[in-house]
């Protein structure tokens, strides 16, 4: 029979070696998990200054449309483009710009053969006449164009092909494409970002052996065999 | 009696996760790729290509800082370090590490190398011409190690600091294609074909009954004739000014619409992102623009000579009238040897 000292002594040894291999694998688990959250934690983190700095860039570009939209439909700019276009209205609806051409290109000479005597045009028309018809076609003229260049004036504020009606509104429009794109990308953008937020660091699970329990068994009757020797060395007779 | 080593239980969902994530931000960016794209098509089927030219100037070495670029890269940043495009140089040029030797252009400042001047014998007879260091910015010395060059589409490698011509493309701001001011005066055009000869033609007749009015009222010749033509005229002038604004207004009306079918391929861009159906979009909606016709109708009567005329005729009345009136009276009182002539005697 083997001393019970002995076994006692290699009971124990045998318990505290496997009690500390588990403290010692838990340990482990608990570093590698601080390893994977520090690396989960910093790749986050790059993850957030990326789409920081990606929203920041689209926040710029849409800014940037909205400022430009802004300053074409400011009071200088709009200023600016009525004067132009109420002069470009001015020449074309007397017709002396492209697409302004007629028929009947001068208006002021008649046409009819019939009031050819109206007109001076009569070879032996009085002089008298002729200078009276010639100074109220004139002064008709002259009336025309003043109605002329109130319409190019008005026309000009308005709804004419250059007017601030249509030119207001494309500079809108351009204006909103440039917000709308900048949009598009910062949202796409947050959609990713929240992609990457989502994945989850690594999980570290420490799983003793199955025979684990032996140990603390074979740590309590070591110890306990080895008080009892104690015991019995110490015992008075 | 230890337990295995610790290993991560939830390694493979981790996995694809990043996988997702990596996937998303990817078709991201080719989804970002395709909206530009996109509104490059719809912008080009709208408003034309730019019409550029060649233009050769001094290329602005400040602008090429790779090494700056280097740090956006490990920032996180993506891009081509070699994209020639951010360095403001055209598409045709290569930017990459390069060996300064024989054959490399080199700087045309004389300038101190300073200590770090490579032997004579590697710079050949060029060693004079090149500048320090600090003035090369990123580039180094030939002879030591590669540094960042440019080569041109010719093959022509040069390093910064070097005489560097770069021809680029600018746009002159005309456009070809699209809906151009041609098109637009194209349409205008087409509505003063259609009213001006209703109008000359209205004038026409308007001079032919005030002429046949104030013949009637005997005053063909008159002062008051002269001030009822110039009146039509003025009325005339009036008029094709008018037609002429409507014109505009409808190319200015035509002009938004233009606008909003542009709008509309960019919505169906964004809501399908596919550069493609965008482009469908667009050249659908330029279809139906280009067969866009203006809503045209005969003017109604747009001369006034009913006035005229029937003036004339009640002043030629009523001074008949008058005469006759005044006729009467003076033979009643013809005792009085007073005679009144007529003009009919």
């Amino acid at each position: 029979m083997c001393d019970p000292t002995v076994l006692a002594i290699g009971s124990t040894v045998a318990g505290l070696a496997g009690t500390a291999a588990n403290t010692m694998g838990q340990m482990s688990a608990a570093n590698r998990q601080q390893d994977a959250y520090n690396q989960w934690v910093a790749q986050q983190e790059k993850n957030r200054q990326a789409a920081a700095a990606k929203d920041e860039q689209d926040r710029q570009m849409a800014d940037a449309a909205r400022a430009q939209g802004l300053q074409d439909v400011s009071a200088t700019n709009q200023t600016t483009e009525q004067q132009a276009e109420q002069a470009r209205l001015t020449g074309y609806l007397q017709g002396n710009q492209p697409a302004s051409t007629t028929t009947n290109p001068n208006p002021l000479v008649p046409t009819s053969v019939a009031d050819a005597a109206l007109s001076g045009q009569k070879q032996d028309a009085d002089s008298t006449f002729q200078s009276d018809l010639s100074a109220k076609l004139n002064k008709a003229s002259s009336d025309a164009k003043q109605r002329i260049a109130a319409l190019a004036t008005v026309g000009s504020y308005g709804g004419s092909s250059g007017g601030l009606d249509v030119s207001n509104a494309l500079n809108f429009a351009k204006a909103g494409q440039g917000i709308d794109l900048a949009n598009e990308f910062r949202k796409g953008n947050l959609s990713v970002y929240g992609i990457q937020q989502a994945a989850n660091p690594l999980q570290y699970q420490y799983n003793p052996s199955p025979l684990s329990p032996l140990s603390s068994t074979a740590l309590g009757f070591g110890s306990q065999g080895l008080g009892q020797s104690l015991a019995k060395a110490m015992k008075v007779n | 009696m230890g337990g295995k080593a610790p290993k991560a239980d939830n390694s493979a969902i981790v996995q694809q996760q990043q996988a997702d994530a990596a996937a998303a931000a990817a078709k991201e960016a080719a989804r970002q790729q395709r909206l530009s794209q996109g509104l490059a098509s719809i912008k080009q089927a709208f408003e034309g290509t730019p019409v550029t030219k060649d233009t050769t100037s001094a290329y602005d070495w400040s602008k090429f800082n790779p090494a700056d670029v280097g740090k956006y890269i490990a920032a996180g940043g993506t891009g081509d370090q070699t994209d020639p495009t951010q360095y403001g140089l055209p598409s045709g040029y290569k930017v990459g590490m390069v060996t300064p030797s024989t054959g490399v252009s080199t700087p045309s400042t004389k300038a101190a190398y300073g200590s770090g001047a490579p032997s004579a014998s590697s710079w050949g007879n060029n060693q004079l011409s090149y500048k320090s260091p600090a003035q090369l910015g990123a580039a180094r010395a030939p002879g030591a190690a590669s540094v960042w060059g440019v080569t041109d589409p010719s093959g022509k490698t040069t390093i910064p600091g070097s005489d560097l011509e770069v021809t680029t493309q600018t746009p002159t701001g005309e456009t070809t294609g699209g809906f151009d001011q041609p098109f637009y005066d194209k349409y205008k055009q087409g509505i003063l074909d259609y009213y001006m000869p209703q109008v000359s033609d209205q004038y026409n007749l308007a001079r032919n009954e005030l002429t046949y009015r104030l013949a009637r009222a005997g005053t063909l010749d008159s002062s008051a004739a002269g001030t009822d033509v110039a009146d039509l005229a003025k009325q005339n002038t009036l008029n094709e000014a008018n037609v002429r604004s409507q014109a505009d207004t409808a190319a200015g009306d035509l002009r938004t619409q233009v606008a909003g079918e542009e709008q509309k391929a960019v919505s169906q861009l964004y809501a399908t992102e596919d550069p493609e159906v965008a482009a469908n979009q667009a050249t659908s909606a330029v279809r139906d623009i280009s067969l866009q016709q203006p809503n045209l109708s005969p003017l109604s009567a747009i001369f006034n000579v009913a006035d005229i005329g029937g003036a004339n005729i009640l002043k030629g009345y009523q001074g008949q009238n008058f005469l006759n009136t005044f006729k009467n009276v003076a033979s009643n009182t013809s005792g009085r040897n007073q005679s009144v002539k007529t003009g009919n005697g």
